[in-house]
C-alpha cells in the first residue's frame, strides 16, 4: 500500500464512521446511541495512543492518565465553577496535555517497557488520589434546577464533531511532512540521532499532542455522562486503547477506528451478559487471537482485500 | 579542521581512550585502525556526541563540540555509520533519505544520490529487504544526504565479501574525490585501507600509538610489535 492509499482508506473510514453515527441516530434503536457515544470517546483515545506508539515508539500502558485528566477537567469545571461542559471540553485537551506531556516527559529516556511501566504506575497514583480526593462517589454535574444543561441529541451531535476534529487532526500529523521522521525514531531512535533528527523533541511532541487528544476523547466521556469518577483510571481504561490498537492494526489510523469500534460494541454489549472479568478475557483472547491469525489485525484483513 | 585533543574515556574500570589526540583536516580518506576494544568505535562515540569523554576537548572549525547532542554535531557538519548498519528498516530506501532530508522529495540530488550507490532500482523496497551490502550503501548514502563535511565510517567493510569490498572502496574514494568529503574510516585490518585512505591513525588499548601514512605505517616497527601482534 503506498502513502496516499493508507491516507485514502483511513479517510474512507472516518467518513464511513460519520454515516454510521448519522444513520444510527435516526435508526429507532437508541441503544446503538449509547454505543456510539462510548466509541466515540474511545476512538480517539485510542488513535492518540496509536499515534504516541506508532509514530515514536513510546509505549504507554498509562495513557488513562492524560484520557482521565480531560474527563476529570470538564467535570470539575462544571460541578466547581458552574462552567458549561461544552466549554470545559475546549479547555480539557489542553491540561491533559499538559499534565499527560510533563508526565511523560519524565519517562522519555527510559527503554519502552519500562516507560511503559512507569506510566502504569502514574495512572495508579492518579487513580488512588482521585479516590481519595473525590470519594468513590466521583463527580457528577450538568443538571441546573433539575433539568440537565445539555440534552441527549446535542451531546449526539458534539460526539461526533469530536470524532471528526480528532480524526482529521490525527490523520493530518501522522500524513504531514514529519511523517518519516517520526516513523525513523519509532524505528532506530540511535539512528534517527545520528541523522541529525532531534529524537528528544519529537518524543516530547508526540506525548504532548498524544495527551491533548486523549483528553479530547476523555473530556467528551465525561461530558456526555455528565460524570466522571477515579474508575476512569483504572488499569483496564490503560489496556483499551492498547486493545482496540491491536485488533485495528497499528500505524493505519482506519484500521484502529474500527477496532475501537468493535470493541466499544463489545464492551457496551458483554457486561450485560457476563461479569466485568469474563469481558476483559474474551479481550484477551481476541487479542492474542489477532496476533497470532491476523498479527497486523484489521489492517492485515484490509491489506488482503486490497491486493486481491 | 577536526582537532581531538588529549580526549579520555572509562568505563567502569576499562579505560577505553587515553589521552588520544589527533588531526583531520580537509578533504582526505584517513584510516583509524586497531584491534578490536582498542577504543575505536569509542572515539567515534565522543566525536559524534553518543558518548560525553571524561576529559579533553573536541572541536570542529570554530565549534566546540564536547557538550554537544548527536543532532547537533549533525547539524555542524560531522556524520556517522554505524559498525552494525544501522537502516530504517520499515521504510524504502528512498524514504530513508527523505527522512533525514525531507526537502530531498522529488529532487534530482535524490535520484543522484540513488544512482551514486546503485540504489535507485530499489527505491521503492522496503530496507529490510536489501542485501547487507545495500544496507551499507544505504546507511553510507543517507549520511551523504546530510551534506556533511566529515563521513566517520565505523568499520564499512567489516562481513563484505572481497567483491564487495573492492566495490565500497572504490564508492569511498569517489565520496572523497566527486563529493569532496573528508572521510574517518575506522577498520581494524590495515591491509584493507592501504589503497585507500592517505593518512592512518594507529589504536591500541585506548591509546594512539602511531599515525602516519599507510606505506609508512606498514612497516614501523611499534606498529608491527603492538598492532600486529607477532
Ligand atoms: N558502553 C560501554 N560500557 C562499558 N565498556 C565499554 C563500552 N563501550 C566500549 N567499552 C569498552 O571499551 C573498550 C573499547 O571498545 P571499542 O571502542 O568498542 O573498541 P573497538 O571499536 O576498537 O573495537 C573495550 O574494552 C570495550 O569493552
Ligand atoms: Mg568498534
Amino acid at each position: 500500500m503506498n502513502l496516499q492509499s493508507i491516507k485514502n482508506i483511513s479517510f474512507i473510514i472516518i467518513i464511513g464512521v460519520i454515516v454510521l453515527s448519522v444513520v444510527v441516530f435516526i435508526s429507532p434503536f437508541t441503544y446503538l446511541d449509547y454505543v456510539l457515544m462510548y466509541f466515540f470517546a474511545f476512538a480517539i483515545f485510542a488513535i492518540s495512543w496509536d499515534f504516541l506508539y506508532s509514530y515514536s515508539g513510546q509505549l504507554s500502558l498509562g495513557h488513562a492518565i492524560p484520557f482521565g485528566i480531560g474527563a476529570f477537567t470538564v467535570a470539575i469545571l462544571a460541578s466547581k465553577y458552574q462552567l458549561n461542559p461544552v466549554i470545559g471540553l475546549f479547555i480539557a485537551p489542553f491540561t491533559a496535555s499538559l499534565i499527560g506531556g510533563l508526565i511523560g516527559m519524565t519517562t522519555i529516556r527510559l527503554k519502552p517497557a519500562y516507560q511503559g511501566i512507569a506510566l502504569l504506575l502514574f495512572s495508579q497514583v492518579l487513580y488512588w488520589f482521585t479516590l481519595l480526593q473525590f470519594s468513590d462517589e466521583g463527580i457528577s454535574f450538568g443538571y441546573r434546577n433539575g433539568l440537565p444543561v445539555l440534552g441527549f441529541n446535542e451531546s449526539y451531535f458534539i460526539g461526533i464533531l469530536v470524532f471528526i476534529v480528532g480524526s482529521i487532526s490525527i490523520l493530518l500529523i501522522e500524513h504531514s511532512k514529519i511523517r518519516l521522521k517520526l516513523l525513523a525514531i519509532k524505528q532506530d531512535s540511535f539512528a534517527a540521532y545520528a541523522s541529525g533528527i532531534n529524537v528528544t523533541f519529537y518524543k516530547i511532541f508526540t506525548l504532548f499532542v498524544s495527551s491533548f487528544f486523549a483528553g479530547l476523547g476523555g473530556g467528551f466521556l465525561a461530558l456526555y455522562t455528565f460524570h466522571t469518577d477515579y474508575t476512569i483510571f483504572l488499569v483496564s481504561n490503560d489496556f483499551l486503547p492498547i486493545a482496540m490498537s491491536i485488533v485495528g492494526g497499528t500505524q493505519l489510523l482506519g484500521g484502529v477506528l474500527l477496532g475501537s469500534l468493535l470493541i466499544s460494541f463489545l464492551d457496551t454489549i458483554l457486561p450485560a451478559y457476563v461479569s466485568l472479568a469474563v469481558t476483559y478475557l474474551i479481550y484477551g483472547i481476541l487479542v492474542i487471537l489477532v496476533l497470532r491469525i491476523f498479527p497486523e489485525g484489521i489492517k492485515g484483513i484490509i491489506k488482503k482485500i486490497r491486493v486481491t | 579542521m577536526l582537532k581531538i585533543n588529549s580526549v579520555s574515556k572509562r568505563f567502569q574500570g576499562v579505560i577505553a581512550l587515553d589521552h588520544v589526540s589527533l588531526d583531520v583536516n580537509e578533504g582526505k580518506i584517513y584510516g583509524l585502525i586497531g584491534p578490536n576494544g582498542s577504543g575505536k568505535t569509542t572515539l567515534v562515540n565522543c566525536i559524534t556526541g553518543f558518548i560525553k569523554a571524561n576529559e579533553g576537548s573536541i572541536t570542529f572549525g570554530q565549534h566546540e563540540l564536547t557538550n554537544l547532542k548527536p543532532h547537533e554535531i549533525v547539524k555542524k557538519g560531522i556524520v556517522r555509520t554505524f559498525q552494525n548498519t544501522r537502516v530504517f528498516n520499515d521504510l524504502t530506501v528512498e524514504e530513508n533519505l527523505v527522512a533525514v532530508r525531507s526537502d530531498l522529495t522529488g529532487s534530482l540530488r535524490l535520484i543522484e544520490l540513488l544512482d551514486a550507490f546503485d540504489l535507485n532500482s530499489v527505491k521503492g523496497v522496503k530496507a529490510s529487504s536489501l542485501s547487507y551490502g545495500q544496507k551499507k550503501m544505504l546507511e553510507i548514502a543517507r549520511a551523504l544526504a546530510l551534506e556533511p563535511a566529515i563521513i566517520l565510517l565505523d568499520e564499512p567493510l567489516a562481513g563484505l565479501d572481497v567483491q564487495m569490498i573492492s566495490k565500497l572502496s572504490s564508492q569511498i574514494k569517489y565520496i572523497n574525490k566527486s563529493f569532496n568529503k573528508t572521510l574517518l574510516i575506522v577498520e581494524h585490518n590495515l591491509d584493507e585501507l592501504m589503497s585507500l585512505a592517505d593518512y592512518v591513525f594507529v589504536m591500541n588499548n585506548g591509546v594512539k600509538t602511531a599515525e602516519g601514512e599507510p606505506s609508512i605505517i606498514r612497516n614501523s616497527k611499534i606498529v608491527q610489535d603492538v598492532y600486529f601482534g607477532r
